[in-house]
């Protein structure tokens, strides 16, 4: 299996202007993704998790071009995507689909459920070499809402006759007609109740075993990530903070924060008992990032080289990345930290 | 039973009469709370959790919606047979309520100092300015809110989403009420607050013995946090235990199956369970029993006849025809 996204060193900043009148004041970056660097192997699940804040959705659009990185790029089946021109945008956009959290908003209104699982394909497939007739972009509807299992009648729907995991039955549909090689789901089933949330991850796995795609998920729930992705990211405050093989991470969490949020999740076992709080205080502002690691303020196992230098992610094998100054970095390996002392 | 209990709902109905029929959104719900106790009341949108505790609180939409039917004792009384006016002085000071957005129970014009101490003020609780104040950084200490003085004279957006929902509780809390309703509390929270959020929830509990009536979908919410739990589906409860008995050993093919179709952390299978099919229509609702065309032990009887909720050997409750009476699996 190659690899079909790599991202090297991508940032993202924005411009933030704060004090002053209008037009005044000085402008501060606020460092949304602040370099992230990592591969997918092609048909694989690549899972990025991190509470609101971390960056992770300004990744996924970043990866989307739905937004240019500051800093860094990010290469798609071994093309530079920040250098394509008109065509090979057409081209990336045909490769690569989203699924967003909220069908609702991402579907029009007004439009009913066949047109728009059609748009796609009016505009990629309507011209060139490769043109469909209506009739042909009529039986790949159908074909399409078949795959995901809606019934006939809600071609002539409108979303609002719909309920949430037909919506994002809709979503995916779209998605999926221009047969891409990747998809970019960013909380593709948050938003859904527990019983459809399992319909639409089933069949997320369905479409990924008859077509090896490729899935980039975001999430803030673990659960979900850990059932989905076989690479996991943890991002905080912009950072990746580890990064590594999903099963062996959940097994044994290194970063602080990454225990923090193994801890944090809620689990339906009774009998599971909770030690420590999972963490104290909240995520800070990516406009004022603390000195040193950016997790410092909240991290228990905080030493004083943690307030000063900020720690760079190192290999600590088996394919993990952490960036801690526990794990490797300027202060010794200390041995029981390595061990997990999660649950 | 030597003593009544805290809180007892029984038979509760409530509609919502709809330009397209009647809606039975509740529909003869039934349990009954201690102090100290915390339910858990779970279930998919649409399953009437959140409408059984407005039912109790009676803050229906009027005239959409309408208590038909039922009683809810509390304290001697039952609440629906209660005046406006009688029953305002059950709002907040008998029983406390938090809703699912912050921002939306807190009001964005006035200070944090002047909507927490509005409890007070109300109550007449207070003798002065100085005495409010105190009570006021009373209350918001008890829910942890960082450096309370500097925070008196702010506004609600200048809190962060954890904060915020800690200000809710913090007012819901400043009438000591006995029994405090939280509808999806954390939902717009992250894990790790939402974690801070619930322990807090528990400390309370602990220092006061109030009674907690948790909505959530959560499944996990449910286990870290109450003792009780009540399944809703279709506008019913399909089953009622302790909290360890029915998600370690659900009696109810419904609570099976939602159990089941939960990803476990760690262990990447292949396929989830999946439960079939979406909840039923309730302009429309199947005759027989309301989970019958998604269940995997659906049997003929269960298209007929709308199985009635039975105390099992164990305690618990649930309703469904596949458990015999007093059966336990």
């Amino acid at each position: 299996m190659g690899t079909i996204l790599e991202l090297r060193d991508v940032k993202r900043y924005f411009g933030i202007r704060s004090g002053g009148w209008v037009g005044g004041g000085v402008e501060k970056p606020l460092k949304a993704v602040d370099g992230a660097s990592f591969s997918i192997a092609s048909g694989s699940s690549f899972g990025v998790a991190g509470e609101s804040g971390s960056g992770k959705s300004t990744m996924g659009k970043l990866i989307l071009r739905l937004d240019r990185p500051t800093g860094g790029a990010i290469e798609f089946e071994g093309r530079d995507i920040g250098k394509l021109d008109a065509q090979g945008d057409a081209w990336y956009r045909t490769r690569v689909q989203a699924v967003f959290q909220d069908a609702s908003g991402s579907l029009d209104p007004r439009m009913r459920i066949s047109a728009i699982v059609a748009e796609p394909l009016e505009i990629h497939a309507r011209t060139g070499p490769n043109r469909l007739t209506k009739i042909e972009i009529r039986e790949k509807v159908e074909d399409m809402l078949a795959q995901v299992a809606l019934p006939e009648r809600v071609m002539h729907d409108f979303p609002h006759e719909l309920s949430g995991g037909q919506k994002q039955r809709v979503a995916i549909a779209r998605a999926m007609i221009l047969e891409p090689t990747m998809l970019v789901l960013d909380e593709p089933v948050s938003a859904l109740d527990v019983s459809i949330r399992a319909q639409v991850l089933n069949l997320l796995s369905d479409f990924q075993d008859r077509y090896g795609l490729t899935y980039l998920m975001i999430s803030h729930d673990l659960a979900t990530l850990g059932h989905v992705s076989s690479q996991l990211a943890v991002m905080y405050l912009g950072r990746i903070v580890e990064i590594g093989d999903t099963e062996e991470i959940y097994e044994r969490p290194l970063h602080p924060y990454t225990k923090a949020l193994f801890r944090a999740m809620p689990l339906p076992d009774p009998d599971r008992v909770k030690s420590a709080p999972s963490l104290r205080g909240e995520i800070g502002s990516a406009l004022d990032l603390p000195k040193g690691c950016r997790f410092c303020p909240r991290c228990d196992e905080a030493m004083p080289v943690c307030s000063a230098v900020d720690p760079e992610l190192v290999d600590v094998g088996a394919g993990r990345q952490v960036a801690c100054h526990l794990i490797g970095g300027p202060q010794l390996t200390k041995a029981t930290h390595q061990r997990g002392s999660n649950e | 039973m030597t003593q009544a209990p805290l809180l007892s709902v029984e038979d509760l109905r409530t509609y919502c009469y709809t330009r397209a029929g009647v809606v039975k959104a509740v529909d003869g719900v039934r349990f009954a709370l201690e102090r100290g106790d915390s339910l858990g009341l779970v279930g998919e949108s649409g399953s009437g959790k959140s409408m059984t505790c407005n039912s109790i609180l009676r803050l229906l939409p009027k005239p959409a919606a309408r208590t038909v039917g039922g009683r809810v004792l509390w304290d001697g009384r039952d609440l629906l047979t209660l005046s406006e006016r009688e029953m305002r002085r059950v709002r907040g000071r008998e029983i406390g309520m938090i809703l699912q957005d912050p921002l939306i129970s807190l009001n964005p014009v006035f200070t944090i100092a002047n909507q927490v101490g509005e409890p007070f003020r109300l109550r007449g609780a207070a003798k002065g300015r100085s005495d409010l104040r105190e009570k006021v950084l009373d209350v918001l200490r008890q829910v942890h809110i960082p450096s309370p003085e500097a925070r008196l004279s702010q506004y609600p957006f200048e809190f962060s989403g954890g904060m915020r929902q800690r200000t809710v509780a913090a007012i819901a809390l400043a009438g000591s009420p006995g029994l405090l309703i939280a509808d999806e509390p954390t939902t717009s929270l992250d894990v790790t607050i939402q974690d801070q959020f619930l322990r807090l929830l528990r400390e309370l509990q602990e220092k006061t013995g109030m009674a907690l009536i948790l909505v959530t979908h959560d499944l996990g919410i449910v286990a870290e946090t109450c003792n009780k739990v009540a399944v809703m589906y279709a506008g019913k409860i399909v089953e009622f235990g302790d909290v360890r008995q029915v998600l370690t050993s659900p009696a109810h093919p419904y609570t099976e199956a939602l159990l089941k179709a939960l990803p476990v952390p760690g262990t990447r299978q292949k396929r989830l369970y999946q439960i079939s099919g979406e909840p039923p229509n309730l302009l429309d609702p199947p005759a027989g029993c309301a989970f019958e065309p998604r269940c995997h032990r659906a049997m003929q009887a269960c298209k007929k006849a709308r199985p009635p909720i039975k105390r099992l050997s164990d305690g618990r409750q649930a309703a469904c025809l596949a458990l015999e009476a007093g059966e336990v699996r």
